[in-house]
């Protein structure tokens, strides 16, 4: 047992410093070894901002967009970091640039009346109720936290970071987002069991 | 919540508060031995806490059972293609100062054609590269020193007419400097421009010469002309590479024919001569087309074909 979560532990170690030198190189200008640490976070990049945004077609612009950001940007990445927490980093900039945009829109649309209101993500009663499938109704859920609160939750469920590396994502100290996320996942449990509730009432069960 | 450590005062080796139970169960990655001992003593003998630790069990759980969303289709050919547009983009300033390094090399060649012939040069190894060619190599990696080199040389070589750009063209070190994002519009009228006819029949030329050093000045420079068309793009694959073919035939039948051909005559001289002012003219015409706007390239090469003729 010992053996084997050493063994597993060897393996993290070193797939870590792979990916490192990977980051290095790809920082070096080696566009191939960027092509591998596009292929190994491509989905978990995509995965984040989708939970962030709660937009798939947003998330697959803001992920091509990372990518993209990472290149121009390769030269400033540090091998004291994980490449994928410099890389989150890079697409949580670019949600939070979206989400601002939106709000933004919104703010347009409704006329300096609606100014300062938070913009509530989260689908109305109808499309809760109607959201069937564990996949939106976690994202019904997810729509429902505050904006700091779903990074939180993406990063350390999603882009499987700690604390302390999530902390150096969002530049925000750990003990911060440890709060961050007992409240979020409380809400989050609040609201999983009221869709689960309207869901099933919606459906004639009780 | 209560405070299971108020309840247990005296047993304090497991005491953890309720209020510091919450934290270490959202942080199990990295608590110690003697945390998780802790913990598991608390939420043993803490009913609440152990609520709240299936609570926190069951909303992970049910963030993690909902389908990860994919990557995008296309996401990686689609970054990668946008990546090497990018490098070609930045490439361009180099590319520039390539050409600009290549009408050194074409002025070069012509004046050290049109001056008395010289003693047999031994064919140079690769660590000895002839010093026009080396010169033309460096200037990939310091295009500032090779534009200097190319206006040094254009001063100092008054017999290298056909290089000198016409009076409207702006000299190369007037050229703005290139960056990232070329700052004239370059589309790929240069690579149309580019005659790669001519340049075939060039190379030709200067490898019937047979001055093994020169067929390496002309292959190099054919082959960076080639690739440079290709940079710019919206350009057909196939003559290139028929280029680059027809060169590589050209040179795989100068080094058969090299010992039959011996030491070039005047005859070959002056073809040379001829050719490789055809080259730097090229060159020239490509580097017009290059640096200004397409418009304005027409009136210039207008012009300049109705006073030496068509380029």
């Amino acid at each position: 047992m010992q053996v084997r979560e050493e063994a597993g532990k060897a393996r993290a170690s070193g797939a870590l410093e792979l990916e490192r030198e990977l980051g290095e190189r790809a920082g070096a200008g080696d566009a191939e070894a960027f092509r591998l640490l596009l292929a190994r976070y491509g989905g978990g990049v995509a995965d984040l901002a989708d939970r962030v945004l709660g937009d798939r077609s947003d998330a697959e612009e803001v992920c091509q967009e990372t990518f993209l950001r990472a290149w121009q940007s390769r030269a400033t990445y540090r091998r004291e970091h994980a490449y994928s927490t410099w890389l989150y980093r890079i697409a949580l900039n670019l949600c939070r640039d979206r989400l601002r945009r939106r709000r933004l829109r919104r703010h347009e649309s409704i006329g300096a009346d609606g100014a300062g209101e938070p913009i509530d993500l989260a689908p109305g009663p109808l499309a809760r109720a109607l959201a069937d499938d564990e996949s939106e109704r976690v994202r019904a859920a997810l729509a429902g936290l505050g904006d700091d609160e779903r990074e939180i939750v993406a990063l350390r469920v999603y882009g499987g970071l700690s604390f302390r590396e999530a902390a150096e994502a969002l530049g925000a100290p750990a003990s911060t987002l440890k709060s961050r996320m007992q409240q979020a996942l409380r809400r989050l449990r609040d609201a999983l069991g009221a869709i689960a509730m309207e869901a099933s009432e919606g459906s004639g069960e009780l | 919540m209560t405070d299971v450590a108020q309840r247990w005062p005296d047993d304090t080796d497991a005491v953890l508060a309720c209020s510091a139970v919450e934290a270490r169960i959202l942080d199990l990655a990295t608590a110690g031995e003697r945390d998780l001992v802790a913990l598991a003593d608390h939420l043993a003998r803490c009913p609440t806490c152990r609520e709240v630790c299936r609570d926190h069990e069951a909303v992970v759980g049910a963030l993690l059972a909902a389908p990860r969303a994919a990557p995008p289709p296309g996401l990686e050919a689609r970054v990668m293609a946008q990546i090497e547009r990018g490098r070609r983009r930045a490439g361009l300033a180099r590319a520039a100062a390539l050409w600009v390094a290549g009408a050194v090399v074409g002025g070069a060649l012509m004046l050290g054609r049109s001056s008395p012939a010289p003693a047999p040069t031994p064919m140079p190894t690769t660590a000895q590269e002839p010093s026009a060619l080396a010169a033309w190599r460096a200037g990939a990696e310091e295009p500032a020193r090779s534009r200097a080199r190319d206006a040094r040389a254009t001063a100092d070589a008054p017999t290298a007419a056909p290089l000198a750009p016409p009076p409207t063209v702006p000299p190369p070190t007037a050229a703005p400097p290139r960056s990232a994002e070329p700052e004239v519009a370059i589309d790929a009228r240069g690579a149309r421009d580019l005659d790669l006819g001519r340049l075939v029949e060039v190379t030709r030329a200067a490898i019937a010469s047979g001055e093994v050093r020169d067929e390496r000045v002309a292959h190099a420079i054919t082959t960076e002309a080639a690739r440079l068309a290709r940079l710019y793009g919206d350009v057909d694959e196939e003559p290139i590479r028929a280029l680059l073919e027809r060169t590589a035939e050209l040179i795989g039948a100068a080094d058969g024919g090299a010992t039959a051909a011996g030491s070039p005559g005047s005859r070959a001289d002056s073809a040379f001569r001829e050719s490789a002012t055809a080259l730097a003219q090229s060159l020239s015409r490509l580097r017009i087309t290059l640096y200004l706007p397409p418009d304005v390239a027409d009136a210039v090469l207008d012009r300049v074909a109705a006073t030496r003729g068509p380029l």
